[in-house]
């Protein structure tokens, strides 16, 4: 085929073209690669790494791992989030098995923030309304629920001073009664209780059970009608 | 990288330095002066006492005093020990704390009100005023005593504190005899928890501390055990005290090398 016009002056003009030292041309490449542009330093990781080609044409070596990097990201943050999410529920369930009275933090509260905050926890406590309190103690534990309650009441006309602490199911509390404990029942609750009688004064302590929420009562007379106590509170 | 794990580095070793130095801060308290501090963990201990016969002498305070307490993880035993002192003798000096009766009497017999707003309030003064928490976390005995002084004069009347050495039993007796509650520095402390006696071997089961702890003393137990021959096998004395933890109120602290008492002083407030 014969050479075009065109194609013979491609050839000569191609033949113009000055080809420079392959040192001056790297020396080129390399003074662009290090130049900081920006306050950015202008890196070609890529042109000094090495790859290996195989016959298959497929690269690996170094370049391989960014194939597994992305799947190994979306792995560890689907094993974290599973974690997250299951770790509290389990956990959670664990620490509401039992607490300690001890490990209970209180507050001092009016009769009325008394009487309200227990409506709005609806802890079932027994009704304690016809008293008037000279303490009243809310219990909650280290995530702020409500857990338990101290109320006392001393009346100086009667000659009587009861307190009374109560305390949801979880919590384990601690009592002592003496060798004489009777048990004293009225409507399905059975009241554990112990009077001794010193220095003109009887001195009660009692526990029990009802709904679920455990009482551990002390009561201090002038004289011997405890039972009456429980009847008013428990009846 | 090599920036971020440098920094990573450095971070690491200010915050190990910075508690080696709280440690140091808290050995050199430790020696002086100690800060009194509060609860802590317990280890249980028991031992078996066998004998034939068992005596016990016993003494306390005329309606004993409050059973005030701290709040779980605070450093207000000192604090509080210094509200129980005060709610006693608020019987004899009524405006110790104003416009408040701390408790109760039903024949001759004095039964305490438990902790409330009023007697937190004096808890919180004495935070105030005895310097607690600003030289590491708790009280030193001077800032007990200052502090009791400064509160005790703001409501008109005196403080004074009588030594009673650590523990110096004769002058302990006397000063509980004489109706005057004790303040006990503790370095480390014995609660006794309960027992098992058969009448002829008892089982005594106490809870150790190792935390520095104040309590208030108002009383006294003392056991003697004698064998057959009428010898004494072994004495076992326990100090009637307000602990200022929910989880012992009032309770014995024990002596007998459970407890290591660094102070105690008598309290007159009048």
């Amino acid at each position: 085929m014969e050479e075009l016009d065109v194609e013979k002056r491609l050839k000569e003009d191609a033949q113009k073209v000055e080809m420079k030292d392959f040192s001056e041309r790297w020396s080129v490449i390399k003074a662009k690669i290090d130049n900081v542009e920006d306050g950015v330093c202008v890196e070609a990781p890529c042109k000094q790494k090495s790859y290996a080609a195989y016959g298959d044409g497929s690269s690996k070596g170094r370049n391989a791992p960014k194939k597994f990097l992305l799947p190994s990201v979306i792995a560890v943050l689907f094993i974290a989030i599973c974690l997250a999410i299951v770790l509290p529920l389990t956990l959670r369930s664990r620490e509401s098995l039992f607490m300690d009275w001890d490990d209970l933090s209180y507050r001092t509260v009016s009769q009325s923030e008394f009487n309200s905050e227990l409506k709005e926890a609806e802890f079932p406590v027994i009704d304690l309304s016809g008293y008037d309190f000279d303490l009243c103690n809310l219990y909650q534990d280290k995530s702020g629920k409500l857990q338990g309650g101290e109320v006392e009441v001393f009346d100086e006309h009667e000659e009587t001073i009861l307190k009374l602490v109560f305390c949801a199911p979880i919590v384990r509390i601690s009592y002592k009664l003496e060798d004489n404990s009777e048990t004293f029942k009225i409507n399905n609750v059975n009241i554990k209780y112990a009077t001794k009688f010193e220095n003109d004064l009887y001195t009660t302590t009692a526990f029990t059970e009802c709904d679920n929420i455990k009482y551990v009562l002390t009561y201090y007379s002038s004289s011997d009608n405890v039972t009456n106590l429980f009847e008013a509170l428990f009846g | 990288m090599k920036k971020k794990a440098l920094t990573c580095l450095a971070a690491t070793a200010v915050l190990m330095g910075a508690n080696m130095c709280t440690g140091f801060t808290f050995a050199c308290e430790k020696i002086v002066p100690a800060t009194f501090c509060g609860s802590g963990t317990v280890t249980e201990q028991s031992e078996t006492i066998n004998y034939a016969k068992k005596e016990t002498v016993e003494y306390k305070i005329k309606g004993e005093v409050p059973d005030y307490n701290m709040h779980v993880n605070e450093t207000s035993c000192a604090n509080v020990a210094g509200a129980v002192a005060i709610g006693y003798y608020d019987r004899m000096c009524e405006e110790l704390i104003p416009n408040y009766k701390a408790y109760m009497k039903i024949g001759s017999n004095i039964i305490y009100k438990s902790q409330g707003t009023e007697s937190q309030a004096v808890v919180e003064r004495l935070h105030t005023l005895m310097g607690t928490d600003t030289i590491g976390a708790g009280t030193t005995f001077n800032g007990f005593q200052n502090g009791m002084k400064a509160y005790v004069a703001e409501h008109g009347y005196t403080y004074t504190a009588q030594d009673v050495g650590s523990i110096n039993i004769a002058n302990y007796k006397t000063a509980v005899e004489s109706e005057k509650p004790v303040a006990i520095f503790l370095l480390n402390y014995s609660i006794w928890v309960g027992n098992t006696d058969s009448g002829s071997s008892e089982v005594i089961k106490t809870e150790r501390s190792s935390v520095a702890h104040v309590v208030i003393g108002y009383g006294y137990k003392i056991d003697t055990y004698y064998n057959s021959s009428n010898q004494v096998v072994a004495t076992r004395t326990y100090l009637n005290v307000a602990s200022g933890l929910i989880t012992y109120g009032k309770a014995y602290l024990c002596l007998d090398g459970k407890s290591n008492v660094e102070r105690a002083t008598a309290i007159t407030i009048q």
